[in-house]
């Protein structure tokens, strides 16, 4: 069965990126510190699509590595896509991916493009997304798509990497949600080395 | 060794009370529980249902707790607890002024010399136990301070949207985990400051 996932680190003051994040300074003041959990444990985890390579606590590794099999596509900000630099035309996870955006940037609508530019809203873009995984997974992958698919009642699980660290400004996670914000019940909960990974099934 | 720890119920957006300071979100889970555990402020019994594990937990914070430093917001939203705080231990209150009903009440004593005094001064009556914090803004003048050693969180999985904010515009602040326990509809976060 298919389903729509948010994963991401946040710290435990609820950001996942630091103060003053722009462009030039996408994870926001200290906010690299939110991902050296990934070169915290001695088992070595390739991030698919990418040269990355997590070196990550077993807990760690068994838990992305049934996360990351499962990923069918992803569907991402133009922010997002622009502070990456279209990783290069190698988006995470290897499969296509969704950009959200109004004008789609043409030196990547060519034939093979990775990405599909999607210019009418979340809703639509999750919606294609879901059409080509087929028992897959769908990954959102920014707080602010997170809040709008939310918002949207299109979210099915959270996994939160927390970060034992106070950032104390940023970029807030569970932010702008409305007025009648989730209900969220707790499925697991695993201890990492330096990170607490918290899974939470969005109650719909 | 002694520590200076916090307590905290609270949620996924970082508050420690809802809106018109409602804690009934960040409490649910101390009903949900299967084993009764009974609590008790001044004349007022509460009936709590929680897991075994954090009955234990109880036990041990009322046998370590020497001490408690609260909040003057605190000491009055909970309407200075009846008389007798919930873990049964002095309280030291950091107020400006002195409420006068309470002045003379054995349980507590008002500092208004500030929260370093309030810590040094409960430090000394607790002698050779613990401190217990309580309060949102003592908690994070604690911390601005290197007074606080370890701090609990009750990560419930509910988003409030607004209330008082456990950690309000303070940071970086480097914690560690000493423990992970899973309750029922909550998650017991504890961590020891880096200072």
């Amino acid at each position: 069965m298919s389903k729509v996932i948010f994963e991401n680190s946040v710290s435990l003051d609820g950001f996942v990126a630091g103060p003053h994040d722009s462009p030039d300074n996408p994870l926001g003041d200290g906010g690299e510190r939110l991902f050296t959990w990934y070169e915290s444990g001695d088992v070595a985890l390739p991030l698919p699509g990418t040269d990355m390579v997590f070196m990550i606590s077993q807990a760690s590794a068994d838990l992305l590595q049934h996360e990351w099999n499962n990923l069918g596509a992803m569907v991402a900000g133009r922010r997002m896509f622009d502070i990456a630099n279209a990783w290069g035309g190698h988006p995470p996870g290897g499969g296509p991916c969704f950009i959200v955006t109004h004008h789609p940037p043409d030196e990547w609508l060519m034939e093979g493009s990775p990405f599909t530019f999607v210019t009418d809203g979340v809703e639509s873009a999750i919606r294609q997304a879901k059409q080509v995984v087929g028992h897959k997974n769908v990954a959102l992958s920014s707080a602010s798509i997170l809040q709008q698919a939310l918002r949207a009642g299109l979210v099915d699980e959270i996994y939160l990497d927390l970060i034992p660290v106070l950032l104390g400004g940023g970029v807030r996670l569970f932010d702008h949600l409305g007025p009648i914000p989730p209900e969220m019940e707790i499925t697991r909960v695993v201890p990492g080395m330096g990170v607490t990974h918290l899974i939470y099934r969005v109650i719909k | 060794m002694t520590t200076v720890g916090a307590e905290y119920s609270m949620s996924l957006d970082g508050y420690i009370a809802g809106p018109s300071d409602d804690v009934s979100r960040v409490f649910a889970w101390m009903f949900a529980g299967d084993t009764d555990l009974k609590m008790s402020a001044g004349d007022h019994d509460f009936d709590l249902k929680v897991s075994q594990d954090t009955v234990n937990h109880f036990e041990e914070l009322m046998q370590t707790t020497g001490a408690i430093v609260s909040g003057r917001r605190v000491f009055d939203v909970a309407d200075a607890w009846g008389g007798k705080h919930p873990i049964g231990v002095h309280v030291f209150v950091v107020t400006h002024s002195i409420p006068a009903e309470w002045a003379d009440s054995p349980g507590f004593t008002f500092v208004t010399d500030g929260v370093e005094s309030a810590i040094r001064q409960a430090l000394a009556y607790a002698n050779g136990k613990n401190v217990g914090v309580g309060g949102a803004d003592i908690t994070q003048q604690c911390l601005r301070a290197g007074l606080l050693d370890e701090i609990q969180i009750n990560l419930v999985p509910v988003v409030l949207g607004g209330g008082v904010r456990l950690f309000d515009a303070f940071g970086p602040v480097e914690l560690e985990i000493v423990g992970v326990r899973e309750g029922k509809g909550v998650t017991h976060l504890t961590y020891r400051v880096i200072k």
